[in-house]
């Protein structure tokens, strides 16, 4: 089977670590990857120990198709208690780092403690060492990790998964950045990894990964591959990246704009894919060089581009670097570095994204507190004297730059944008301006005009997350909430089960849980149907929302911003329409199984084999 | 009669001038309805959204809609998001 059948501990307190077997029942149960770490994650930590603290585990985790021919087998996870939220995390990640831990011959990896000094880990097959980062590399960019580890250790194919600056200085929503622009972006995951003073993970493997069947594999994979190559939304995908959707949301009236006052942007056509695209006078070429594409896959979504060297970001002397080709706008970081601050300057936006690949920050996190913050200073709330002189104003582009810069670097105003919007809003006062639910800033989508997204917005185990459900389809084709309780909960469980595979999510343009399950079946030799990839994925769900609970979070955290439920959509589809979650909810809780207060049954948990003992006791 | 159209990320086989993404006129007979629309344009209905002027209409209105002359329509893939 698929498995390698290996788990890495690592104790950073000790600094040493051991090999222990994978356990096969929970991967049963739970799959592999999100499913199976947070399994892992439940059972050994106190769901109410503080995320920054020892107590917290951070895991690695695989799926059964990671590292394998399956289109898009590159896909892995960190699992933690997320520092920005409190909750459950599961951040997910493309690139090239996830295949070559298969190909170390390790299928998750579970760090505990906090090292003493800055360390990171250097994974060679079954040579595993803890060594030190300081004087090294701690301190430095994610981008100059990467280089200087594989210089070092002079292995050029070495694969990194790295924080930066972000995740050392503790911004909230600091990410784990692999593969120089690839990112296990929300819920900071990486402020987790800073806290224990873990630097990078850096691995290098010369094994494959085992088949019970290689011929009965690849015919399922091969046959998957061709459907999905012939599928119109992979050649999208492939040509306009996820930008193609800017248009579609600003045509809705879907865009958040203004941190959430505005429901389409003025500015759209100047940052969205067509943008990217348009030849500019200053060196006659397009901001995007072409796309890009992750382990195994044949979709090729990323972006790779470059700023007009006459822009102002690269004219100045710390701009310098950022003149190469890298790592392009995609949607999420398009939304929250254009219409949500309402900057329409694609430069800026494409280098406030590149600061944030750099320094390791989720774009969509960091877009979504400046635009609180904009708002907080355009009410006067706070001031030039708050934020060092700066004119943190509605628009400008200067402000964009500035404050990705100071933010991922920890200087002056940056600390406070560093925090997230929750607490930076609550921290000046006025909550109700943050745009977030259970601390995570919104992707971008409107609730207002997308119902199902509000609702998969409210109970996504993670905060507001645009990957936890599917209810695109409906959504744009149906502006009222009725019947979406079922479909949110539906996608709900079919992804958790995907996300647990080690495939791409952007497969579903294509593929349904036929053609993960055919995939999944093979590599694991028998015995997984599209039925039970469900309930694995309801048994997920349920163990996050469990997890969650012992936290202390209650059915009044399945929520949304004021905003969004009490001030109609000014424009759009939905105009005059407000996110109708109150119509939505309880038949939502009805549907899972759950009681009015959102709690799972003692029925529904032993349908789903989550006994008592499924998380740590305190 | 004249209505607006405009595609937004997709491409009809049927007309090729609305590849530019921007609004154009397209001649319809008068009653047409936002299904004969997509069976002129050549665009499968399913996984398609349409807005006619900026109201979202149902898939299952589109063979009971009618448009009139000057009304806008914006037809769009219904894509999902992603990173």
């Amino acid at each position: 089977m698929a498995w390698h059948g290996k788990v890495l501990r690592v104790d950073l307190t000790r600094e040493n670590w051991r090999e222990e077997p994978l356990n096969r029942i929970w991967a049963e149960q739970f799959l592999g990857q999100r499913g199976l770490a947070t399994r892992y994650l439940a059972a050994e930590m106190d769901p109410r120990a503080h995320p920054l603290s020892a107590d917290n585990r951070l895991l690695i985790a695989t799926g059964p198709l990671t590292g394998t021919m399956a289109s898009t087998g590159g896909r892995w996870s960190v699992v933690t208690k997320g520092a920005l939220t409190g909750t459950v995390a599961c951040s997910n990640s493309g690139g090239r780092f996830g295949a070559e831990l298969r190909f170390a011959g390790w299928d998750l990896v579970i760090i505990e403690g906090r090292a003493p000094r800055p360390v990171y880990l250097l994974i060679r097959d079954a040579d595993v060492r803890i060594l030190p980062a300081a004087d090294f590399i701690w301190g430095a960019t994610v981008w100059d990790t990467e280089e200087r580890l594989r210089v070092r250790h002079q292995e050029p194919l070495l694969r990194i998964a790295a924080i930066g600056r972000a995740g050392e200085v503790g911004v909230r929503y600091a990410c784990v950045v692999n593969d120089r622009d690839r990112a296990a972006g929300r819920s900071g995951v990486g402020a987790v990894m800073g806290s224990k003073n873990l630097k990078a993970i850096a691995v290098r493997g010369s094994r494959g990964v085992s088949m019970p069947d290689m011929a009965r594999f690849l015919t399922a994979a091969v046959a998957a591959r061709d459907t999905l190559n012939a599928h119109p939304g992979r050649v999208r995908l492939g040509r306009y990246g996820t930008q193609a959707m800017m248009d579609v949301t600003q045509a809705y009236g879907a865009l958040p704009t203004r941190n959430g006052r505005q429901v389409q942007f003025e500015g759209a056509s100047r940052v969205n894919a067509a943008a990217m695209r348009a030849r500019r006078p200053s060196d006659g070429s397009t901001n995007l060089v072409r796309n890009k594409a992750c382990f195994a896959c044949t979709i090729g979504c990323g972006r790779l581009a470059h700023v007009d060297p006459e822009h102002f970001s690269v004219r100045a002397e710390e701009g310098r670097r950022y003149r190469g080709v890298e790592g392009g706008l995609e949607y999420e970081s398009a939304y929250a570095t254009g219409p949500m601050v309402a900057v329409d300057d694609l430069d800026a936006c494409h280098y406030a994204n590149m600061l944030c690949n750099e320094h390791g920050m989720d774009p969509i996190s960091f877009g979504a507190t400046l635009a609180a913050a904009m708002e907080l200073f355009e009410l006067g709330t706070i001031g030039a004297a708050d934020t060092g002189g700066v004119e943190l104003r509605f628009g400008s582009a200067q402000a964009l730059v500035w404050a990705a810069r100071a933010t991922g670097t920890g200087q002056g105003f940056g600390r406070e944008l560093g925090l997230g919007a929750r607490r930076l809003c609550a921290k000046y006062g006025r909550p109700e301006l943050a745009m977030v639910v259970k601390g995570q800033e919104f992707p971008g989508y409107d609730p207002r005009a997308m119902q199902g997204m509000g609702l998969a917005y409210a109970t996504s185990n993670r905060g507001a997350c645009h990957l936890r459900a599917d209810p695109y389809s409906d959504d744009f084709q149906r502006i009222t909430p009725e019947g979406k309780a079922d479909i949110v909960r539906r996608s709900q469980d079919e992804i958790a089960a995907m996300d647990s595979s080690g495939l791409c999510l952007f497969t579903t343009t294509a593929w349904g849980l036929e053609e993960f399950a055919a995939q999944i079946d093979a590599a694991l030799g028998g015995g997984w149907t599209v039925e039970r990839l469900r309930i694995t994925g309801e048994r997920i769900w349920n163990l996050e929302r469990q997890f969650n609970r012992l936290a202390g979070f209650t059915a009044a955290d399945d929520t949304l911003p004021p905003r969004v439920l009490n001030e109609p959509a000014a424009s759009g589809a939905a105009k005059g329409r407000v996110a109708e979650l109150a119509a939505m909810l309880p038949e939502y809780y009805r549907l899972r199984g759950w009681d009015q207060s959102g709690v799972p049954s003692s029925e529904t948990l032993s349908r789903l084999g989550l006994e008592a003992g499924a998380i740590a006791s305190p | 009669m004249k209505v607006r159209v405009r595609l937004i990320s997709l491409e009809a086989a049927a007309a090729p001038e609305l590849a530019d993404h921007h609004a154009h006129d397209l001649e319809l007979p008068e009653l047409a309805t936002v299904a004969e629309l997509l069976e002129r344009l050549g665009l499968a209905p399913s996984a398609l959204g349409v807005l006619v002027n900026d109201a979202a209409l149902a898939s299952a209105l589109r063979a009971s809609t009618r448009l009139a002359s000057g009304d806008q329509v914006v037809l769009f893939p219904v894509i999902k998001g992603g990173s």
